[in-house]
């Protein structure tokens, strides 16, 4: 496995497959993951492609449509489903990728090396500023905190509550920018009262 | 449809900046509508000035722009560095320091006291 921070790989007992361990180049805290060599068994099929990181984050809340499944006797009943080794989530059994916690599961995508866990749950930081910045309002700074919420959790590998912060994040960040421009509708409707205001 | 999501984005940013560049807003009767958080409470909220700041560094006077809103400025670059550093964005210490920077900056900046005083648009 790889270090979700600094990336440099590691191994670790069979044991330790769910625990909580340190990486030993960085610190950085994180649970162990299942083999690689089970991963191969379940993934096999891996249908999804690696592009897709995105779509699948916006599908979260979604059906489970966006995980086809793999088998054609699936098809016209309800896929198998397993529980995600990382997350403990739901999910097809043949998916190549958990789509609650973005753990990929298919040794060819993970060897594409660009898709890592770090990079699947967004934390809109760069939104949330831009919102605190330009909608001069203090729900930009809620979307901050759930950011770093995103963040901690990651490091943590939490992998479900740092999506639940990155959907607070996405949140806030809309309805900041939904009041601001309320807020500017509201200004283009009012007569000239309060137009000495600058900005 | 990501892909077609980044060009609206990038169309609507485009018009924005194009808007800013072109319409100045120190002009009185002012063009843009006032910061809410201002016209509420008569506070600087962290983003006032930045209109005027963007404008001005549009027009390539960086100095102008660092009176109107030096952490708006400072933070152009640094929000650049995070949209192509994806990783930095993950560092849970980056987020921290733009939260308290941000609150600190939204404190200081409403002190009508020398040094502070810098940090609101003068």
């Amino acid at each position: 496995m790889n270090c979700p921070s600094c990336g440099k790989t590691l191994s670790a007992p069979e044991s330790a497959v769910g625990k909580k361990a340190k990486c030993p180049a960085c610190g950085t805290l994180m649970i162990v993951p299942e083999a690689v060599l089970e991963a191969e068994e379940i993934g096999a099929a891996g249908e999804q492609p690696a592009s897709n990181d995105y779509n699948l984050l916006d599908d979260i809340t979604g059906a489970a449509a966006s995980q086809p499944p793999t088998s054609p006797a699936g098809l016209g009943q309800e896929p198998a489903r397993r529980p995600c080794p990382e997350c403990g989530e739901m999910i097809v059994a043949g998916a190549a990728k958990c789509r609650f916690c973005g753990a990929v599961f298919d040794p060819r995508v993970r060897a594409g090396g660009t898709t890592s866990r770090l990079t699947s749950v967004p934390n809109y930081l760069v939104q949330a500023i831009l919102v605190t910045l330009f909608c001069c309002l203090p729900f930009g700074i809620v979307a901050i905190v759930f950011a770093s919420q995103v963040n901690a959790r990651v490091q943590a590998g939490d992998m479900r509550g740092a999506l639940s912060a990155s959907q607070s994040a996405k949140t806030w960040c809309w309805i900041s920018f939904g009041i601001g421009l309320a807020a500017i509708a509201a200004y283009v409707m009012l007569p000239g009262g309060v137009r000495h205001v600058r900005h | 449809m990501i892909w077609i999501r980044r060009f609206l984005l990038g169309v609507a940013a485009t018009c924005c900046i194009a808007l800013v560049y072109f319409v100045d807003p120190a002009t009185r009767p002012p063009f843009y509508p006032p910061c809410p958080f201002y016209a509420l409470t008569g506070l600087y909220c962290p983003g006032c000035g930045s209109l005027r700041a963007v404008h001005e560094v549009l027009h390539g006077n960086v100095g102008g722009a660092l009176k109107l809103n030096p952490l708006l400025v400072l933070s152009i670059p640094l929000l650049c560095l995070l949209i192509v550093f994806q990783k930095w964005r993950y560092h849970p210490s980056v987020s921290w320091v733009a939260l308290f920077a941000l609150l600190a900056y939204w404190i200081l900046r409403n002190i009508r006291v020398c040094p502070f005083t810098w940090l609101a648009p003068h």
